[in-house]
């Protein structure tokens, strides 16, 4: 008699709930199912991209700056510069290199470098060179970071939504079998708030990576326009020379 | 894009849910709290307290000798023809000895035999009987008279000893009587008897207040209880509202604490107000009942609690 009357409490509390991941995604509402399979894409793309990225950006910091110890060694420029146009520039500081020097030489040959006049434009036309193609090189860089940070601030919200869905659903579940025990209404609100948890586990590395990668972006525009600084003033310098020469 | 970084990214998010679904240590203790789901033990409860097992077989062992003394002996005014029926009832024990009890039991005390070995043939019969309602009860009240003739056996007994050459070796059984306890619960409400020789049962054993309460015990009271139980025959699904309500006593037979029905959650489900009116009937009944009238025998036992099914089948005569 005692063990059937322990057994009753037991056998009512142990309702058939399966509590696993994959359950809680199937008993699903199929509005919160499209909320977690939307949550679960955006986490799939946008770690695509954090890697992406992140194997990319190391790259070009890396290339920069042995582009930048070939560039100060006292080297050669227009060496320099047959070699990077041959094989093709592979990071931004190469290819506004390569743009720059590559204005100045078809300058220089066709005569245009004459008078202060054709001093002036070519300067001119080496900066707006230089600064258009710091532009399109960062705008590749920067590609997809825009998915990045809506993922960021727009995903917790997606999942918030699946959230609040599914637990108007496990309400109306009380409301239709009129039992208020926790047991009927548990299984909806556990599976409306994996909802939430894909969606922060979506926002969460799409916001570190996307500050991340615009810090460093943002870094190596600096060292871009330095770089491009440099190159003009060095350009202005030496055809000073050449024309006082 | 590169192609590995998506490759990369998939198989991040593979690992991941390969690790929620199947992996997720939090996940695992939860799962082991599902096995004990064991509601089907109901039934045989119903059916074991129903049971007056011990009394019907009496009845009937009296009843072929002599159909009408039963009556008779309530009155309990000769402690004579007693003795001839727990010779005539003796020689059925013999045979039941081979089943599984001890026979030193089934000897001992010879008001005892008749109960004893009634159990292990019985279990089988009982169900059948668990429909008849108003049996149990009046049997339940039988079998004090009929154990009457017991108390003062001792003296009785050395007569026997003489008469009957098999139970020479009582007296020595009897002592050893004391020590096996579980089949005594069943032998207590017989043996012992209101009159004062209900010393000499008791000294054998039934006053322990730790036996459990016999079902023969338990229907004494379930049919004190079923009198004053008024129940809606007409109720939605009638059939399935067994109400199973918990109480204890006092020795006098007033109720020691509140009755409770057992399966309270039951009763506010929506769609079972019937069983709540039931159980609420039920527990009125108790109430109603209580200055119960408590079997002969040790009245401290009855502290403990006491668990009555209260079937409407039953109630209704099947």
């Amino acid at each position: 008699m005692d063990r059937t009357v322990s057994a009753m409490p037991l056998g009512g509390s142990a309702a058939a709930t399966d509590l696993s991941l994959w359950a809680l995604f199937l008993q699903a509402d199929w509005i919160v199912k499209a909320v977690m399979l939307m949550l679960v894409l955006a986490s799939f793309w946008s770690w695509a991209i954090i890697f992406d990225k992140l194997i990319k950006i190391r790259k070009v910091i890396s290339d920069t700056d042995k582009f930048e110890n070939d560039f100060w060694s006292g080297g050669s420029l227009d060496a320099l510069y047959d070699r990077l146009s041959i094989a093709g520039p592979q990071h931004p500081m190469a290819v506004l290199f390569v743009a720059a020097m590559r204005e100045w030489r078809r300058s220089t040959e066709r005569g245009l470098v004459r008078g202060k006049h054709g001093l002036g434009s070519l300067q001119v036309r080496i900066g707006q060179v230089m600064r258009v193609s710091i532009d399109r090189e960062m705008e590749r860089l920067e590609r997809y970071l825009g998915f990045l940070a809506s993922v960021g601030s727009v995903s917790p919200f997606v999942g918030l939504f699946g959230t609040v869905w599914g637990i108007m659903n496990s309400f109306h579940a009380i409301a239709s079998s009129k039992n208020t025990s926790l047991a009927v209404v548990a299984p909806g609100i556990a599976e409306a708030l994996f909802a939430t948890a894909l969606g922060l586990l979506a926002a969460i590395p799409a916001v570190m990576a996307y500050n991340k990668f615009s810090n460093d972006l943002g870094r190596l525009n600096v060292r871009l326009e330095g770089f491009a600084g440099e190159f003009s003033a060095l350009m202005s310098r030496q055809l000073d020379e050449e024309e006082a020469a | 894009m590169q192609r590995s970084s998506y490759i990369f990214s998939a198989s991040l998010h593979a690992g991941l849910m390969a690790v929620a679904i199947f992996g997720l240590p939090y996940w695992e203790p939860q799962r082991e709290l599902e096995p004990p789901v064991i509601l089907a033990e109901f039934a045989p409860i119903a059916d074991k307290t129903n049971v007056p097992k011990p009394q019907p077989k009496a009845i009937e062992s009296k009843a072929e000798p002599k159909d009408e003394p039963v009556p008779e002996q309530k009155v309990e005014p000769k402690p004579e023809p007693p003795k001839p029926q727990p010779q005539a009832v003796a020689p059925p024990p013999p045979p039941p000895p081979p089943t599984p009890e001890p026979p030193k039991q089934a000897e001992a005390p010879k008001p005892a035999p008749m109960p004893e070995p009634e159990p292990s043939p019985k279990p089988v019969p009982k169900p059948r009987e668990v429909v008849e309602t108003p049996e149990p009860p009046k049997v339940a009240e039988k079998p004090k008279p009929q154990s009457k003739p017991a108390p003062p056996k001792p003296a009785q007994r050395t007569e026997e000893k003489s008469k009957a050459p098999s139970f020479t070796d009582v007296a020595a059984l009897v002592n050893k009587m004391k020590a096996p306890p579980a089949a005594q619960p069943q032998q207590a409400p017989q043996t012992a008897s209101r009159t004062p020789p209900a010393a000499a049962p008791r000294a054998e054993g039934p006053s322990n207040p730790n036996l459990p309460i016999s079902m023969s015990e338990k229907d004494f009271i379930r049919k004190q209880v079923e009198d004053k139980w008024q129940f809606d025959i007409g109720a939605k699904d009638a059939s399935n509202l067994i109400v199973r309500v918990r109480f204890s006593l006092n020795p006098d037979g007033s109720l020691r604490n509140q009755p409770e029905i057992v399966d309270t959650a039951r009763m506010y489900l929506p769609g079972q107000e019937s069983y709540r009116s039931a159980a609420e009937s039920a527990r009125r009944a108790v109430l109603k009942a209580a200055p119960f009238q408590l079997p002969p025998g040790d009245k401290d036992k009855w502290g403990q609690e006491i668990i009555l099914n209260f079937d409407p089948r039953q109630m209704l005569g099947g």
